[in-house]
């Protein structure tokens, strides 16, 4: 694994690229490769060769941005292998090698291949490069060619390029366009073994030192060229072990690179005498200012070729110093094309699928403090958490608050139920790779639910083993801690074709315990003498238990692609944090189990394109169990009027997905990329029961029953749906500076018709969705953006056909509407994107604004004081807004990022001085700053803050129940410490360490007069293993 | 470190000036909010008990202009009610546990009756009649307890109209004697659906809201019952309480006041304040 970089300062036209480890027999191979300063250069060429055969020259093409792309012929991939260089024609008519030299090529491996052992550089040094059997076969096929002139290559190399050989991380993009390339599917072999080999790879590159300027492993090239035999082999590994590392991560990179320090030396390997200068950037010399220097700027290069796709370059850090620093941060924030690469079904059309958005690494997850997926969400610009009185965590996106209208997806697979649309999304962070974040409609690429957003959550399924323990907690009032404990464990491993991995995580946690002052059953409490006035109405709750187990398999079948199977189970059990609206029910239990299994298959193209088909499965059970009241409770006089228990009610759902879907990627030209897909979903609600222990007229039932008058949802049009989707995206690169993205999705969606007369009568709606993006690479640094995409979604069944009859108890319920009709989205974005770097000192700046018109949307809003039917609002939302990022970096540990997102949201329905809805903050604002505390420790601090709120104005109701929700600020602080023993890594951080004035929202400000409280500050420990 | 400094200067940071807008809630709900639309012959007080478990003056007015909003129909209408949970002391601003006596204002009345409701004439059977009482009048108290979250569904009733409930008795018994417009209504209710009563309400509880629906099922819908949705000033409850209050109690002399059309046998009653 090679990465050349050079340093930024010196103005010279540098290449990023990752070599692709391995590549398959009489497939073509594609070759991408960011281009940095690259003024003074004309045209990019690859060179290669098969065994035996002289160098043969490919033009890259420029894909967008400064990305260049070229694709080797099937008819060269052959076994052993090809090696390649990339060269530079610059505008003086010189020719310069960018990545690599004839004399010393990048080698890629062809055809099956028996994988290397995880620990890449150890072989080859300590026992010898001579000793290693597999390299052997694979060099002596290369008989060195008639190299006529190539041996003037070293001479004529400047020292800025190549020399700077960073064995970095796979280009992700590379390897898995290499490979099989989902990077998605947990079951892709090649994906997985990219990220994995990256880390290994670049604790690599920083050592074979830039601060030199020369090329340390020329010597041992020249060397080889002598003998043959010995010099294959010294390419063999160069080229060759760090792919196949598979290493899984840091701990384990930095470690045989500890070990290997020595015998390389001993050993005379010309690579042991810049490292032996101690220039190696992980040895506690580090803070040398050489190093340091050589390292920062390897991460200048980093930043500003952040193009490279986030987990390869994430990965390839935080192995190099183990500390996931926060430069890791960036790659999220700035790679949002390639993070999208992972987020739509098109890898190839990443770069220019027309989104906005960012994605958060497993790095960037720890330099945030971040226990949840939730920790994460909120940080992200646009992006609001709040928590409703029944403890769910709700994602607001620009400004709206919708559950069904952000969609979730674990490793690709839906996460929201089918019922109500909420997602079991608040996941523990341990266990994921990567959360990638979509803010606007996604819905040319994903049907009905990808409406405000899509978070993406991706499991980590790099070889390995990896385990972390986080114990800590929130100390209460009372003077308790109440305990948080999380462990996570997770295993991955490749024999051959085959790739396994499992993991888990268990949850478990007392949670905080806040005053309650009043509830909505004050009055009653009170004079049923059930508590004093001046007792509090109660405490909020937040105990919760859950478990998250996956496990899969994959195994490649050579040209007939990959199948994998895949199975999760996600249980949780947890409290109400208030109850079911505004009165305390500390008896509240909630539980949600999840099982989500997929299958799946891919195979790519002779020509690059690949096809996909997945089958999958989910189910999903709630059951919710809420205490509306007191215990002793009375409804009035009578035996049968006092509750002992208080009155309660508990729903159970259960909802069943079947999915099947192919997708398919073709090239149609170099700069034309066509991908189709089509998606059949079977949804339906196998469940559903509603019961109550007391009956209409507040009577004690014997024992619980559904309330008379309910309606089955199990039976009638809207208990199961069907969903259709086909849809199209074409990349069209224009010019070399301006990429065209056109997309239309077509979705047929099964709902109720309400016009039949009937109850179980069905109709198909047909929604079309188009979208365009238009890309412009203004120039090296600045990049512009303009996209239109329109999304829908369709009412949920709980939307549909929920009827709760009402009760003075569980009031405030609004009631399903059959005649609900879709809603949809049309959204415009502008973007723009700039970096700019400054010797040391790099600055990445990203800025969007957009206007979301939303035709039809469902709201509920209760206008006459009771329950309502939801309904469509007919004059719509209109949501307009302006996003911004910047990171500044000083040094490789040391950076500082700010984000903030202000959106205006109206309901065009209303009068004009009632239309702004605030249900999340208008304005937020999020900032970090990360920095080291000598060589061992880094601190970390993470500032999130939120504009004041108050109540919206749509209804008479909302007018009178006048509520401000307070400005806030909430402060993150951490110490995390370097990796010990290279394999361990601790951080001790502090969430929510200064809160000020947190509290969200309830249902009834007027009756839960002090809102509702949000946990305050808790402290944890975190110990992490990987091995 | 004060922690609201820190708020302060991160919110400036984040919140340019200007940027964040929020809605104006006390921008009055009439043109002329300021125009008197008639006088009060006494303090009014809206707290809850006071619209949910008594005689109200306001809910008597507005009783009284639905009675009167099909003036010059060929069927006359007997009997108006109104729900206490439509008169409301929150305000768009500020909460006005009761109003002075003198003159009441336009955007003052239209805040107490918000929920701008449409009023709708319709014939019900004797049975719905007693069943809307009954239903109005089970949720008060027992003489000696407190009043606890009364409920909104209680009805205020209009002029000609007198009604007795007996909060000892069972709910769904406590109406005691009946009487609409000079006729007197048979307790229990004859199961006659001959016998009609020309009720004008508002079409929140003829829609079933506040637990209506039971008994008025689609009385709305029914052409035999012949609903009749008012037309004058837009057809709101607010619009026509408003005018027949101008029209009614135009002057200090003729100021409203609370009639005692509803006698409570045995009921909690809410505690008055002192005359000031």
């Amino acid at each position: 694994m090679v990465f050349v970089a050079a340093p930024v300062h010196a103005q010279e036209p540098a290449l990023l690229h990752a070599p692709p480890q391995r590549a398959e027999v009489r497939q073509p191979l594609q070759l991408d490769a960011t281009l940095v300063d690259g003024g003074k250069v004309l045209e990019l060429f690859v060179r290669y060769r098969g065994p035996g055969e002289p160098y043969v020259q490919v033009p890259m093409e420029l894909q967008y941005g400064d990305l260049y792309r070229a694709i080797l012929p099937a008819e060269h991939m052959v076994s052993p292998g090809v090696e390649y260089f990339i060269e530079a024609a610059m505008v003086d008519g010189a020719r310069t090698p960018l990545f690599m030299s004839a004399l010393r090529p990048a080698r890629v491996m062809v055809g099956a291949q028996t994988p290397v052992p995880p620990p890449v550089r150890a072989p080859p040094v300590r026992k010898g490069t001579r000793e290693d059997p597999k390299s052997a076969p694979d060099i002596d096929a290369f008989a060195p060619p008639s190299g006529g002139g190539e041996d003037d290559e070293p001479a004529r190399t400047p020292p800025p390029t190549p020399s700077t050989s960073r064995p970095d991380g796979t280009n992700a993009r590379a390897s898995t366009q290499a490979g099989p390339p989902d990077s998605r599917t947990p079951n892709r072999a090649d994906s997985v073994d990219a990220r994995s080999s990256t880390r290994p790879g670049t604790s690599d590159s920083r050592a074979p030192g830039t601060p030199s300027g020369t090329d340390p492993r020329a010597p041992s090239r020249t060397d080889a060229t002598s003998d043959p035999r010995a010099s294959s082999r010294v390419a063999g590994t160069d080229s060759r072990v760090p792919s196949r590392t598979d290493a899984t991560d840091s701990s384990s990179s930095s470690r045989t690179d500890a070990s290997r320090a020595a015998p390389r030396t001993d050993a005379s390997d010309s690579r042991a005498s810049p490292r032996a200068n101690g220039t190696d950037p992980r040895t506690p010399g580090r803070t040398d200012t050489g190093a340091s220097r050589a390292s920062s700027s390897d991460d200048a290069m980093a930043a500003l070729n952040a193009d490279v796709p986030p987990d390869t370059r994430a990965d390839s850090r935080a192995s190099s110093s183990s500390s996931r620093t926060a430069m890791d941060d960036d790659l999220a924030l700035y790679s949002a094309e390639d993070v999208l690469a992972v987020t739509s079904l098109q890898e190839e059309a990443v770069r220019t699928v027309p989104a906005i958005g960012a994605s958060f690494n497993r790095a960037q997850m720890i330099a945030l403090g971040a226990r949840t997926v939730s920790d994460v969400l909120d940080v992200v610009p646009g992006v609001s958490v709040s928590r409703d009185v029944q403890g769910f965590h709700r994602t607001a996106i620009r400004g709206l608050r919708n559950d069904a209208e952000v969609l979730f997806l674990l490793d690709g697979h839906r996460l929201n139920n089918f019922f109500d649309g909420k997602a079991l999304m608040n996941l523990p962070v341990e266990n994921l790779e990567r959360i990638e974040v979509i803010r606007g409609p996604g819905s040319a690429i994903y049907g009905a639910g990808a409406f405000q957003g899509v978070v993406n959550l991706i499991t980590n399924h790099s070889d390995g083993v990896r385990g972390a323990v986080t114990t800590g907690g929130v100390p209460r009032d009372d003077g308790r801690l109440a305990l948080a404990t999380d462990g996570h464990l997770s295993a991955a491993h490749t024999t051959g074709d085959l790739r396994l991995f499992a993991d888990l995580d268990l949850w478990t946690q007392e949670g905080d315990s806040l005053v309650i002052d009043h509830d909505a059953l004050d009055d009653e409490s009170v004079d049923q003498g059930l508590r004093d006035v001046d007792e509090p109405a109660g405490r909020t709750r937040d105990g919760r238990f859950l478990v998250n187990a996956g496990g899969g398999v994959s195994y490649g079948l050579d040209s007939a692609g990959r199948v994998g199977v895949t199975a999760r189970y996600l249980a949780e059990k947890r409290d109400a944090l208030v109850g079911l609206f505004d009165t305390v029910g500390n008896d509240s239990e909630l539980s949600w189990n999840v099982l989500l299994a997929d299958l799946t298959w891919e195979r790519p193209f002779s020509d690059g394109g690949q096809v996909r088909a997945r089958l999958g499965f989910d189910q999903q059970s709630t059951d919710r169990l809420f205490q509306l009241t007191p215990h002793d409770f009375r409804t009035g006089d009578g035996a049968d009027r006092l509750f002992p228990d208080g009155l309660q009610e508990q729903t159970q759902v259960t909802v069943r997905t079947v999915t099947a879907s192919v997708d398919a990627d073709l090239a149609l030209a170099k700069e034309n990329h066509l991908t189709l897909g089509f998606v059949a979903e079977q949804q339906s609600l196998s469940q559903y029961d509603y019961t109550t222990n007391y009956t209409l007229d507040g009577r004690l039932r014997p024992s619980p029953a559904a309330p008379e008058g309910l309606v089955d949802l199990t039976q009638g049009a809207a208990s199961s749906r069907l969903n259709l989707g086909l849809s199209a995206q074409d990349q069209w690169t224009v010019l070399s500076a301006l990429t065209l993205t056109f997309g239309l999705r077509l979705d047929a969606t099964q709902l109720p018709d309400a016009d039949a007369g009937t109850l179980d009568a069905r109709k198909m709606v047909v929604r079309v969705n188009p979208r365009v993006g238009l890309v412009i690479a203004a120039s090296d640094a600045l990049v512009l953006k303009a996209l239109y995409g329109r999304a829908f979604r369709a009412p949920t069944p709980q939307e549909l056909v929920e009827r709760i009859p009402d009760t003075d108890y569980n009031q405030g319920r609004f009631e399903g509407n059959p005649l609900l009709q879709p809603t949809t989205v049309d959204t415009f974005e502008l973007g723009v994107d700039l970096v700019q770097a400054a010797g040391d000192t790099r600055v990445r700046v990203r800025a969007n604004g957009f206007l979301q018109n939303f035709a039809s949307p469902i709201t509920p809003v209760d206008t006459s004081g009771n329950i309502v039917p939801l309904r469509n609002r007919e004059l719509g939302v209109r949501v307009y807004g302006v996003e911004a990022e910047a990171r500044l970096e000083a040094s490789k540990r040391a950076a500082a990022w700010v984000n903030a997102s202000l959106s205006r949201a109206q309901d065009l329905e209303l009068p004009e001085q009632a239309r702004l809805l605030t249900d999340v903050p208008q304005a937020r604002f999020n900032a970090g700053v990360s920095m080291p505390l000598g060589d061992w420790v880094n601190l970390d601090v993470v500032v999130r803050s939120g504009a004041e709120r108050r109540n919206n104005n749509r209804s008479t109701l909302e007018l009178i129940r006048r509520y401000k929700i307070p400005a806030y600020s909430l402060i993150t602080a951490q110490l995390r410490t370097e990796p010990i023993w290279e394999h361990f890594e601790v951080t001790l951080f502090a969430q929510n360490l200064f809160d000020h004035d947190l509290r969200d929202d309830v249902p009834r400000p007027d009756r839960v007069t002090g809102l509702l409280p949000r946990e305050g500050v808790s402290g944890y420990l975190t110990l992490r293993a990987f091995y | 470190m004060d922690r609201r400094h820190l708020t302060a200067a991160l919110a400036a940071l984040a919140l340019l000036p200007g940027c964040l807008a929020y809605n104006d809630s006390c921008t009055p709900l009439v043109d002329d909010p300021d125009a008197v639309v008639g006088y009060l012959g006494e303090e009014v007080q809206l707290a809850s008990a006071f619209t949910r478990h008594d005689n109200n003056a306001l809910g008597q007015l507005a009783a009284d202009a639905f009675l009167h909003a099909e003036d010059g129909a060929a069927k006359p209408t007997e009997l108006g009610i109104i729900n206490g949970g439509s008169l409301r002391d929150e305000g768009l601003c500020v909460t006005r546990p009761s109003l002075r006596t003198g003159p009441l204002t336009d955007g003052v009345l239209h805040e107490v009756i918000l929920f701008e409701n449409l009023v709708v004439t319709v014939d019900l059977t004797e049975k719905q009649l007693v069943g809307l009482f009954e239903h109005s009048v089970e949720a008060l108290a027992l003489e000696g307890q407190a009043i606890v979250s009364p409920s909104g569904a209680f009805l205020h009733v209009s002029d000609g109209t007198t009604l007795r409930v007996d909060c000892a008795r069972a709910a769904g018994q406590r109406v005691t004697e009946l009487r609409v417009k000079g006729r007197t209504v048979s307790i229990p209710a004859r199961d006659d659906a001959s016998i009609r009563y020309r009720v004008a309400m508002s079409t929140f509880v003829l829609d079933g809201g506040d637990g209506y629906g039971g008994i008025l099922g689609n009385a709305g819908q029914d052409p035999d019952r012949n609903p009749v949705t008012a037309r004058k000033l837009g057809g709101t409850d607010a619009n026509i309480a408003a005018a027949y209050m101008k029209s009614t109690y135009p002057s200090p002399v003729q100021a409203l006041k609370e009639a005692p059309r509803i006698v409570f046998d045995n009921c909690a009653r809410p505690a008055r304040p002192a005359p000031r």
